[in-house]
C-alpha cells in the first residue's frame, strides 16, 4: 500500500510527498527502546535474539577463541594478532566476555584503531592526495592532502566526540575564532576541500560538497534536488540552493598550522611573497577594466539567459566581455538586498521598466538620473548604465570631497569588500574565472610554485586547505532545472527543512556554516547519529543494520533492527558522541563471537544475523596482513604517502599509499577500493580472476613470500631445520601451527624434483643473444662476442643503470638500440641458427636523432664473413635486406652497428629489427617479436618461497571467519 | 577455432546448468549483492562492439562529410562568419584531399580512407554530431561516459555490466592504445560508480610480449609446471580450509574457481595476443605496424568472447592536427585505413559482422576554416570544432549504405538529425538489446542511466 502511494505521487506535489515522507522511520526522533532486566547485560545481543526468535531461528553456537579474535583484531586496528598474542590471549583463564572486555579495551587504545577507521571515513569523504585532472599549470597534487588523514587517524584514536569531529570538518575556521578548536584542527576541513576541481566549475565543486555532507553526515541524497525537487524525498530545490549560498559564500584557503614555523622557511616565503606581487599586479589590471566597462557589464547582466553558465570551455578573446564577470554583476545586482540599495535601486527599477524612486536614492545618483539636469528623458538603459559608470570612476580617489557620504557609497561598489568590481586577493582557485587568460596563466605558474613548495616541505611546515567565510556572505538564485541561466527565485542561506518541520530557518551568521555544522550535530537530528553508528555497524559485520549506508530517505529499505539502531544512536549521544564507547558496545558484545557460516535458508541474506558473515578481507587489509607477515611491515602512524605497490612499495600500512584519483592503480579498481572520485558509502566486495593474478604473479606478492622465506629460514638460534621452518610459515601467516597433514602436504611440495625453474623461453627467443665487441675489417667478423650482462625486460645492457659506468651506451632493445663509446664497443645481436635452412633476411636501419655523425653497420656470418655493410645517417632508412643465405645449425649471423673509427657516440641511437626467414616463409625469427630473455632481476623463486607464498594468499589468510 | 576448446565450452555449460555459469563466477559476489544487471531487455543485434577512436579529433571535412563549397569560398571569410572555437581561425579551408563516390550507396568519402570507402555499403555514416564544448577532456568524457565534467561509468563499462562476460578467462571491456595512456588516461573506460570489476583493462599495443600488455599475466619466477605444482599446493590448502567450514560457502568456492580462472587466463591471454598464431596473409591485410597489429588482436580478443573493445590511436591525442593538416592527416589516416578495413573485411567472412557494432570517431570534428597564428598567419591546420563531425558505425544491426544528418554548407555546424553522444549511446545499447531508458543502476539515491535525461535512438540507421 505505501509503495502504491509512493507511485501513485510520484513526480506530484511536493506537498503530497512531504506527507507520506513524514511518516518514513528515518524522521522519527530516536527513541532508546525499553530493555528488560535480563537484557541489559548485553543490550545488543539481547535486541538481535529477540528478531531471531520471532522468526523461529536462534543464534548460532560461540566461535572458537582464536576466530573471534583474530576478527576483533581486524575489524578494530585492521591488522591481523601475532602468533605469540594470540596464543597467550586464547590461553586466557577467564571467561570469554571478560577476555573480550580487556581485549577490546586494548585495542581500542591503540594507534592503529585509529588507522583503520580513518579508512573507513576516507571513503565517504572522498578522500585522494591529488586533484584529478588540473590544467595551465596547475599543480596536481594538493598540497598536504595527508594532512587531513592524520587528522581522522588521530581524531579517532583520541575518541573526538562525533559531534565535534563533524563540527570541525565543517566550520573549524569558525570555531577557532570562537576559540572552540586549535589551529591544528583546520586540517578537518580537507573533508570540504579535498573533493574533484572539476575544471574549477564552481556549481560541480559545490555540488560535490552539498554531496559530501549530506548523504556523509545525513544520510541524506540531496544532491538529487539540483534539478527538480527530491521524487522520494521532501527535499525541494530550494533547499539544495540554500546549502548552495552556504558553499557559495565560502572560499578556500592554503593556511598554514603554525605559521610561524612556515615563516622561517625562506623560499617558501620567497613563493608566497612572488605571488602575491604578481597577484596584485594582474588584479589591479582587470579591475581597470572592470571599472571602464562597467556600462557594458551592467547591461549585460540585465539578461543572464543570455550569458553561458559557468563552465570550463568559456573562450574569451581579445575584447570579450569576461562572462565570470557578467555573472558576478548579476548576482550582485540580483540581490534582494540590492532593491532598497541607494545606488543600485533606480537602476533596477528602470531595468523593470519602471520609474525609479530617487526620493531616496544616493543624491549622486537621483542627480545623474534626474531629466531636469540633463533635459533630456532617459530613454535607453545604455544612456543611464552610462552614467553609472561615470560616476563610478569618478568616485575612486574622491575621498575628501565635501559630499563625501555620497560619493562613499559609489566607492563602495568599486573598490568594497563584496563589490562587484574589487577582485579579492584570494586564493587563486577561487578567483581565476575573474582573469582573462593572459592573466591567469601566470597567476596560477605562480600559485603551482608556492603549492610545489608547500609539498616538499612535508612535516617541516604544515598546511590545510580550508574553507573560510568571504567577507560578504550572498543568498543564490534557484538554477531552474540545475541550469545556471534559468535564475528563479532567491533562497536565504539554510540547510534542509526537513531538519525543522518543514520550515528552514535562515542562516544569520556569515556563510552560515557554523550553524550548519550544528545543525548536523543537533540533538534532535534523527540522521546524524543513526547514519554513523549504522556505518560502525558495516565494519564489524559487513553490512549495516540499514543497507543503503548513505541513503536514509524514503526509498531507504527499514533497518534490520530498528530498535538496535536507536539503542546505538542513543548511546552515542548520550555518552558524549564517544565513538568508542559504540564500539566497545559492539565488539564485546556476544553477538561479536558468534561463529562464522552459512546463514540459514529462511534468512539467505543473513540480515538477522544467526551467524556471523566470513569475509574476504578488504585490500588494505589483505595488503597489511602480507607485510605483517613477513615481518616487514613498518607500524610508523602518519606523514605523506608512499607508493603502495610495485617493487619499490612502501613496508608502510596501506593507509599512507598515494591516493591518485586521476591515475588509480588498475590493482586498486579490481581490488574494490573506494573510488575517490565520489562518495563511497561502502566497498563492493567482487571475485574476479585479475585477483587471483595480482595475488600469483605480482612483484608485491613474490617480494612479500620471499621476505617472510627470509624471515623463517633461521633465528637467533641459527639455521632453522625444515621442519621448524614449516611450522614458523604457518604461524606467521596464520597465528597457528600446521597439522600433521598440512605439515606433510608442505613437505611433499618442498620436494627437491619440483623445484622450481626458470620459465622457459620460447626457442625462437633463445636464438638471439645480445652482446659487443669490435668489428674486424680485415676478416670481417667480429673479434669476439660478449654477452651483454643485464637484461631489463626491455633492453639488454651494462647494468641496471643506462649508461652503465663501465659498457656505457651499449644496449641493444626489440627495435634497435645504441651503440657503445668507442668501436670495441660495437652493439651486436646476434642470431644462432637452430637449423640448416636457406634463409631470407629483411630489415630497415635508421638512425633516431638528428644530431652526431653517422653510424656503421655491418651483417657478418660465421661460415660467410661479411655479408653486407651499410653507412647510416639521420633522415634516410637504408634497406638492409639479403637473399639465400645459407646456414647450418649453430652458425652464428651478427648484426653489428658501431660508432665510427672517430669514437664519436653521441646520438647514436639506431633502429634495426632483422628478420630472418626460411625461404617460402615456413619458419621466422623477428628480432623484435622475438626478442627477450630472462630478466636479470628475475630469481628463480625456491621452493620455500613458493611455499610462502602459497600460504600468503591462501582462503584461510584472506578470510575472515 | 572452436575445436581448440571442448573442454572450457563443456565445463562452461555445465556450470551454467548447475546455475552458476562461468561467465558469472567472476561476477558471483557481484550477483549476490544484486548489482548485475539481469541481461539485455531483448535480444540485441549487436553481441560486442569495437570502437576506433581517433583521439584528438579527426576532420569531418577532409575525410567523410564532402563540403565543395568549401572550395568555392576558398580563402575568403566564411558569409555566416566563423564559429566561436578553442583558437581564432580564418578563411574557408578547402579540404586537399579528393572526395570519391563509393559503392552502391553513393556515399562520398576522401582520399584518406581508400579501403575503408570501398565498405560504405557496409556503413553507417553519422554526419551530424554535436559535442558541447571545444576542449578534449570534456568531450572525450562525454563521448565515452556521457559527461563531460562528472564522474559517470564508460559505454564499454554499462555494457559489460548489462551483458556479463562471454569468458571469464579474458576481462570484458579492454581498451588498446599503442604507446600509452590517451588525454584523461584510464577515466576514458572507467567504471565510474558501477564496481570495478566492470572497468576496461588498459593494454599498450605497443609492447609485443604479453606480460607487457597485461599486468601480472605472468610470473618471472617460476616456470608454468612450478606454478601448477603451487596452485596444486594452495588448492589443497584451501579445499581443507573450505572442508573445515561445512564445504558449503559459496564465496570460498568461487574464491578456489578464480585462481583456476586466473591460472588459466594466463594462457588464453598469451594465446589471445599471440599473432604469431594468424597466417601470414591475414597479419599482411591487417598491415605489419602497431594499428594493424593492436586490430587484429583486437579481432581475437572479439573472438573469444570479449565485449567491448576500445581501440585508440595512439597516447596524447594524434589526431589534435592544428598545424600541417594535409601532412598529418595523411599519416594518421595511412596508420589506420588498412587495419580498419581488413577487420570489416575479415568479420564478414568469419560471419562476425552481423553481430560485431564497429564505431568509428573521435571526441569532435575540425574547424572548416583555417587555424590561425596569434599574427593571424594560417597554420594550414583546423581548430576543434564541437558543433559538427562525423561518427560512423557498422556491423551489428546497423543499416549498411546510408547516411544520417547533415551539417550546413560549410561542415561547421550539424544542422540536420543533430545526434548528440546520448542519441549515439542511446544507439549503441539499443543495438545490443538495452532500452537505454530502462537501463539504469541505482546510486546515490537515483536510478542513473547512460544517456541521462536524454538520448533517442537513430532509428534510420538501424536494420
Amino acid at each position: 500500500m505505501r509503495l502504491l502511494l509512493h507511485i501513485g505521487l510520484l513526480g506530484a506535489l511536493v506537498l503530497s510527498s512531504v506527507a507520506t515522507g513524514r511518516e518514513h522511520w528515518s524522521l522519527q526522533p530516536v527513541v532508546r527502546p525499553d530493555i528488560p532486566e535480563h537484557g541489559i547485560e548485553d543490550p545488543i545481543f539481547f535486541l538481535v535474539g529477540q528478531r531471531l526468535e520471532q522468526a523461529g531461528l536462534v543464534s548460532g553456537p560461540t566461535a572458537r577463541r582464536r576466530d573471534w579474535i583474530r576478527r576483533l583484531f581486524c575489524n578494530l586496528t585492521g591488522l591481523p594478532p601475532t602468533y605469540e598474542r594470540l596464543k597467550n590471549l586464547v590461553a586466557f583463564p577467564g571467561n570469554d566476555a571478560a577476555l573480550a572486555a580487556g581485549l577490546v579495551e586494548d585495542l581500542l587504545s591503540s594507534p592503529h584503531y585509529g588507522e583503520r577507521w580513518a579508512r573507513h571515513w576516507l571513503d565517504v569523504a572522498r578522500y585522494s592526495d591529488t586533484k584529478g585532472y588540473a590544467y595551465a599549470g596547475e599543480e596536481f597534487d594538493f598540497p598536504h592532502a595527508w594532512v587531513y588523514r592524520d587528522w581522522v587517524v588521530e581524531s579517532f584514536n583520541r575518541d573526538l566526540p562525533y559531534n565535534k569531529f563533524i563540527q570541525r570538518q565543517i566550520a573549524a575556521d569558525l570555531l577557532l575564532e570562537e576559540g572552540l578548536c586549535d589551529r591544528s584542527d583546520l586540517a578537518a576541513m580537507g573533508f570540504l576541500t579535498l573533493g574533484r576541481r572539476f575544471l574549477g566549475v564552481e556549481p560541480d565543486i559545490i555540488d560535490d560538497r552539498i554531496d559530501v555532507v549530506t548523504r556523509g553526515v545525513l544520510g541524506l541524497t540531496v544532491s538529487c534536488s539540483r534539478c527538480h525537487d527530491h521524487k522520494f524525498d521532501a527535499i525541494p530545490t530550494a533547499d539544495y540552493y540554500a546549502l548552495y549560498g552556504v558553499f557559495k559564500s565560502s572560499r578556500e584557503e592554503l593556511r598554514a598550522l603554525e605559521p610561524a614555523v612556515a615563516e622561517q622557511h625562506a623560499e617558501l616565503r620567497k613563493k608566497t611573497e612572488t605571488l602575491a606581487a604578481e597577484f596584485e599586479k594582474r588584479a589591479v589590471v582587470m579591475e581597470k577594466r572592470y571599472l571602464e566597462r562597467s556600462a557594458e557589464y551592467m547591461l549585460a547582466a540585465l539578461d543572464i539567459s543570455k550569458v553561458p553558465p559557468p563552465d570550463f570551455a568559456e573562450i574569451i578573446e581579445g575584447d570579450d566581455l569576461i562572462p565570470a564577470q557578467i555573472r558576478r554583476w548579476h548576482e550582485f545586482l540580483s540581490q534582494e538586498v540590492r532593491g532598497e540599495d541607494p545606488v543600485f535601486g533606480p537602476w533596477l527599477s528602470l531595468g523593470r521598466g519602471e520609474s525609479p524612486d530617487l526620493s531616496w536614492a544616493n543624491p549622486l545618483v537621483a542627480e545623474a538620473l534626474s531629466v531636469e539636469a540633463h533635459g533630456k528623458s532617459l530613454v535607453a538603459m545604455q544612456e543611464v548604465a552610462g552614467r553609472y559608470a561615470e560616476l563610478l570612476q569618478r568616485s575612486v580617489g574622491r575621498e575628501k570631497d565635501n559630499v563625501a557620504e555620497a560619493w562613499r557609497e559609489l566607492r563602495a561598489a568599486v573598490e568594497g569588500p563584496g563589490s562587484p568590481i574589487h577582485i579579492p586577493r584570494d586564493y587563486i582557485h577561487d578567483v581565476e574565472w575573474l582573469f582573462d587568460d593572459a592573466n591567469k596563466g601566470p597567476l596560477k605558474k605562480a600559485q603551482a610554485a608556492l603549492d610545489r613548495e608547500v609539498i616538499n616541505l612535508r612535516e617541516k611546515a604544515l598546511h590545510a586547505l580550508c574553507l573560510v567565510d568571504r567577507p560578504v556572505a550572498s543568498n543564490v538564485r534557484i538554477f531552474g532545472r540545475g541550469r545556471y541561466p534559468n535564475q528563479l527565485a532567491e533562497v536565504a542561506r539554510g540547510s534542509l527543512a526537513i531538519l525543522h518541520g518543514g520550515k528552514r530557518p535562515a542562516y544569520e551568521a556569515g556563510s552560515g556554516r557554523l550553524e550548519l555544522a550544528r545543525e548536523l550535530t543537533a540533538a534532535d537530528n534523527p540522521f546524524t547519529a543513526r547514519v554513523i553508528v549504522n556505518r560502525l555497524w558495516r565494519g564489524h559485520f559487513g553490512e549495516g543494520l540499514v543497507r543503503t549506508d548513505s541513503d536514509f530517505g524514503a526509498r531507504s529499505g527499514r533497518p534490520s533492527h530498528p530498535e538496535l539502531l536507536d539503542f546505538l544512536a542513543a548511546e552515542l549521544m548520550e555518552h558524549n558522541w564517544s565513538l568508542k564507547h559504540v564500539q566497545r558496545l559492539i565488539a564485546t558484545s556476544a553477538l561479536a563471537r558468534v561463529q562464522a557460516g552459512n546463514p540459514p535458508s529462511v534468512d539467505a541474506g543473513n540480515r538477522l544475523l544467526s551467524v556471523h558473515p566470513r569475509r574476504r578481507l578488504d585490500f588494505e587489509s589483505m595488503r597489511d596482513s602480507m607485510l605483517a607477515a613477513s615481518g616487514e611491515l613498518d607500524l610508523r602512524v602518519g606523514g605523506p604517502p608512499g607508493e603502495l605497490l610495485g617493487s619499490e612499495a612502501s613496508p608502510r600500512r596501506s593507509l599512507y599509499g598515494r591516493v591518485d584519483r586521476q591515475y588509480l592503480p588498475a590493482t586498486l579498481s579490481v581490488f574494490d577500493f573506494a573510488n575517490p572520485e565520489l562518495h563511497s558509502p561502502r566497498r563492493y566486495r567482487t571475485n574476479v580472476p585479475q585477483q587471483a593474478l595480482f595475488l600469483l604473479n605480482a612483484p608485491f606478492t613474490v617480494a612479500r613470500a620471499q621476505a617472510l622465506a627470509r624471515r623463517v629460514r633461521s633465528t637467533a638460534d641459527g639455521e632453522q631445520p625444515d621442519g621448524a621452518r614449516v611450522e614458523r610459515l604457518f604461524m606467521h601467516v596464520y597465528g597457528r601451527r600446521p597439522t600433521m597433514a598440512e605439515a606433510e602436504g608442505a613437505r611433499a611440495f618442498l620436494s627437491p624434483e619440483l623445484e622450481g625453474q626458470r620459465p622457459e623461453l620460447p626457442p625462437e627467443v633463445t636464438a638471439w643473444s645480445y652482446g659487443y665487441g669490435r668489428f674486424d675489417h680485415r676478416s670481417g667478423r667480429v673479434r669476439k662476442f660478449h654477452e651483454l650482462p643485464h637484461f631489463s625486460g626491455r633492453a639488454w645492457g651494462g647494468g641496471e643503470k643506462w649508461p652503465d659506468p663501465a659498457l656505457g651506451w651499449v644496449r641493444l632493445t626489440a627495435a634497435g638500440g645504441h651503440v657503445g663509446n668507442k668501436v670495441e664497443h660495437a652493439a651486436i645481436r646476434r642470431w644462432t641458427s637452430p637449423v640448416s635452412a636457406t634463409l631470407r633476411l629483411e630489415s630497415a636501419i635508421s638512425k633516431i636523432e638528428d644530431c652526431g655523425d653517422g653510424l656503421r653497420a655491418w651483417v657478418s656470418g660465421s661460415r660467410q664473413g661479411l655479408l653486407g655493410t651499410w653507412e647510416i645517417n639521420f633522415g634516410k632508412t637504408e634497406w638492409a635486406g639479403l637473399e639465400r643465405i645459407e646456414v647450418e645449425a649453430g652458425d652464428t649471423l651478427d648484426f653489428i652497428v658501431d660508432c665510427g673509427e672517430e669514437n664519436n657516440f653521441q646520438c647514436d641511437g639506431f633502429e634495426w629489427a632483422p628478420r630472418l626467414e626460411t625461404v617460402g616463409g615456413a619458419k621466422a625469427w623477428d628480432a623484435k617479436e622475438h626478442f627477450g630473455g630472462e630478466r636479470s632481476s628475475d630469481q628463480v623463486l625456491d621452493p620455500w618461497e613458493r611455499l610462502a607464498q602459497a600460504l600468503l594468499i591462501s582462503n584461510e589468510a584472506m578470510f575472515l571467519d | 577455432m572452436p575445436g581448440d576448446k571442448p573442454d572450457l565450452l563443456g565445463r562452461r555449460h555445465f556450470l551454467r546448468r548447475c546455475g552458476l555459469g562461468f561467465g558469472a563466477l567472476g561476477l558471483a559476489e557481484v550477483l549476490a549483492a544484486g548489482q548485475s544487471a539481469s541481461g539485455p531487455h531483448y535480444p540485441g543485434t549487436a553481441k560486442r562492439v569495437i570502437h576506433f577512436f581517433l583521439n584528438g579529433g579527426p576532420s569531418h571535412v577532409d575525410t567523410f562529410d564532402p563540403k565543395p563549397a568549401l572550395q568555392k569560398h576558398a580563402g575568403r571569410e566564411l558569409p555566416q562568419g566563423n564559429l566561436r572555437t578553442e583558437r581564432k581561425t580564418g578563411a574557408a579551408f578547402p579540404s586537399p584531399f579528393e572526395f570519391k563516390h563509393h559503392g552502391q550507396s553513393g556515399i562520398e568519402v576522401s582520399s584518406l580512407f581508400p579501403r575503408v570507402a570501398e565498405h560504405m555499403d557496409e556503413i553507417a555514416v553519422v554526419r551530424s554530431m554535436k559535442a558541447k564544448l571545444p576542449n578534449h577532456e570534456p568531450s572525450l568524457m562525454l563521448m565515452n561516459c556521457g559527461d563531460a565534467i562528472l564522474s559517470r561509468p564508460s559505454v564499454g563499462s554499462w555494457a559489460t555490466y548489462g551483458l556479463g562476460s562471454e569468458n571469464a578467462n579474458l576481462p570484458s571491456f579492454v581498451a588498446m592504445s599503442p604507446g600509452g595512456y590517451p588525454i584523461k588516461g584510464a577515466q576514458n573506460w572507467q567504471a565510474g560508480f558501477l564496481p570495478g570489476a566492470f572497468q576496461g583493462t588498459f593494454v599498450d599495443s605497443k609492447h609485443e610480449q604479453v606480460e607487457q600488455l597485461i599486468e601480472h599475466i605472468r610470473n618471472a619466477g617460476q616456470s608454468r609446471g612450478g606454478q601448477r605444482a603451487q596452485l596444486d599446493f594452495l588448492q589443497l590448502l584451501n579445499r581443507r580450509h573450505l572442508e573445515k567450514r561445512g564445504g558449503e560457502d559459496d564465496q570460498l568456492r568461487a574464491r578456489i574457481q578464480s585462481f583456476e580462472l586466473a591460472y588459466r587466463m594466463q594462457m588464453d591471454a598469451t594465446d589471445a595476443f599471440d599473432l604469431g598464431r594468424e597466417p601470414a596473409y591475414l597479419r599482411d591485410l591487417y598491415g605489419r605496424g602497431v594499428h594493424g597489429r593492436q586490430t587484429l588482436i583486437a579481432r581475437r580478443l572479439l573472438e573469444r568472447g570479449v565485449r567491448y573493445v576500445q581501440l585508440w590511436h595512439g597516447s596524447g591525442q594524434p589526431w589534435d592536427n592544428h598545424d600541417k593538416i594535409e601532412e598529418n592527416h595523411r599519416k594518421l589516416a595511412g596508420e589506420l585505413d588498412r587495419p580498419v578495413a581488413a577487420l570489416l573485411t575479415d568479420l564478414k567472412q568469419r560471419g562476425m559482422l552481423e553481430d560485431t557494432l564497429v564505431v568509428f570517431g573521435g571526441e569532435f570534428g575540425r574547424t572548416p576554416t583555417v587555424e590561425l597564428t596569434g599574427a593571424g598567419k594560417s597554420r594550414l591546420g583546423r581548430d576543434h570544432n564541437p558543433y559538427g563531425f562525423t561518427v560512423w558505425m557498422a556491423g551489428g544491426g546497423i543499416k549498411g549504405g546510408t547516411v544520417y544528418g547533415a551539417t550546413d554548407e560549410f561542415g561547421f555546424e550539424a544542422v540536420e538529425q543533430v545526434a548528440e553522444a546520448h542519441d549515439l549511446h542511446a544507439t549503441i545499447l539499443h543495438l545490443l538489446g538495452f532500452d537505454h531508458e530502462k537501463f539504469t543502476y541505482r546510486y546515490a539515491g537515483r536510478d542513473f542511466r547512460l544517456t541521462d535525461v536524454a538520448g533517442e535512438v537513430m532509428g534510420e540507421i538501424v536494420a
